[in-house]
């Protein structure tokens, strides 16, 4: 056991480094992602086809493709195109992807929470569709979104575990590294597995918590 | 992109639906035991059911398989990849579907556990009759959804070598310059299946007996 303990503090540092990678490359998911969802959500209601239909298609690969396709998509496939991109742009690009199309479908269905009669009275009032949605229906879908895009925030951390698998020196990535040089990948999987715990059980709790606070459900 | 591309990515779907129906078969199967065990009376079960689905819940699927691969999959004694992915994902559906069954739990309406005391039925009678189709119907959408989930994490079993779909598209764009549309090509793959999966799930569901009079 102490031998184990040993090589866990050992590890550690580096799968640190690993975690900071990750939660680094979450966040750039998320600044790219979340508008992107937004966009997508709000092209669903546009009336011009040449909006809709891309972005109906967009959200559909972005929820549809499993995230690994995604990232080495973005890793492999871009730069045959003549885009070269490092594991982070490319990881943090194919992440952003499936978080605006998570995002679309949250946002969507909040915007379809906000009561109907919000929207007469805004339009009797004589705002206009872009000025309802602006000052009326977004302001408390957002508030009724919360939750759950703090929970795709988690679910997208998780996700990001991936980035290994397209060079990105992440968590996983790391604990395999090292793994492989001492050749006791087990037991520094296991601190790997112990290090997301850490981070997503307080996360989830803090997602919970505020779900009963508004008295949604998150999902 | 040439027909060679596409055998290949064909040739690899039958890997990715039985990896995925493998594990959806065992997850369905052992997920209400789980549940049975979160909802037990016996505190020692609860606490083992709470902190496996915790466990699950918390920690990302690739670690699951990786740790199913490094611990029993690899060596000249060792079970091979496919094996390792398919406990690891089993396991993960386990953990899903007990999650979904607590949820459906909650969704029962207590009089019928009422109703049911009051006529004295006996508690066998009582699951099986009662309780078990309207869980069934009420889980039965989440199921179909997670199974779609699980078709999609069956790619991961590409990251330790399992020649599923991921693993085809990832070899092929390495030997192509049109790498995008090979990976396009497996994106569409995996959006045509998905669909299907969830439908089986359906089908089954209500083949078990989801048809229950309210």
């Amino acid at each position: 056991m102490s031998d184990v303990l040993a090589l866990w503090r050992l590890a550690l540092p580096a799968l640190l480094d690993g975690l900071r990678t990750g939660l680094a490359v979450t966040g750039a998911g998320l600044l790219l992602g979340l508008p992107l969802g937004l966009g997508l959500a709000l092209a669903a209601a546009s009336r011009r086809p040449w909006l809709r239909l891309p972005a109906l298609a967009l959200a559909a690969v972005g929820r549809g493709a499993p995230v690994l396709i995604l990232l080495e998509g973005a890793a492999v496939g871009l730069p045959a195109t003549g885009l070269p991109l490092g594991p982070f742009a490319a990881a943090a690009l194919a992440l952003a992807w499936w978080t605006a199309a998570q995002t679309r479908g949250i946002l969507l269905a909040a915007l379809g929470a906000v009561p109907r009669g919000q929207s007469e009275a805004a339009a009797a009032l004589g705002l206009d569709r872009v000025d309802t949605l602006r000052f009326v229906s977004l302001p408390q879908a957002l508030r009724v979104a919360a939750p759950a895009l703090l929970g795709l925030a988690v679910l997208l951390f998780q996700a990001a575990s991936l980035g290994f698998a397209i060079g990105l020196p992440d968590l996983v990535g790391q604990a395999l590294a090292w793994g492989a040089a001492t050749s006791r990948v087990v037991p520094v999987l296991v601190l790997a597995a112990l290090l997301y715990a850490a981070v997503c059980l307080p996360a989830t709790a803090v997602v919970a918590a505020l779900e009963r606070r508004t008295g949604r459900p998150a999902a | 992109m040439t027909g060679e591309v596409l055998a290949a990515l064909a040739g690899a779907v039958p890997r990715t639906l039985a990896l995925t129906g493998l594990a959806l078969l065992i997850g369905t199967t052992l997920g209400p035991g789980l549940c049975a065990a979160r909802v037990s009376p016996v505190p020692v079960l609860r606490g083992i059911a709470a902190t496996v689905m915790l466990a699950f819940r918390s920690v990302p699927p690739i670690l699951w398989l990786l740790l199913a691969f490094h611990g029993f999959g690899t060596g000249p004694r060792g079970a091979g990849a496919f094996a390792a992915a398919a406990v690891g994902l089993s396991l993960i559906a386990a953990a899903r579907t007990a999650e979904v069954c607590s949820a459906a739990l909650s969704a029962v309406p207590a009089g019928q556990w009422e109703a049911a005391a009051a006529l004295h039925l006996p508690r066998r009678a009582l699951a099986i009759d009662v309780i078990v189709p309207q869980l069934l119907r009420a889980a039965l959408p989440a199921l179909a959804a997670d199974a779609a989930v699980l078709l999609r994490d069956s790619a991961l079993a590409a990251t330790i070598g399992v020649g599923e779909i991921a693993f085809a598209a990832a070899r092929a764009a390495q030997r192509t310059p049109e790498g995008l549309a090979v990976f396009a090509a497996a994106a569409a793959l995996y959006m045509a299946i998905g669909p299907l999966v969830a439908a089986a799930i359906r089908r089954a569901g209500r083949r078990i007996g989801a048809g229950a009079a309210r």
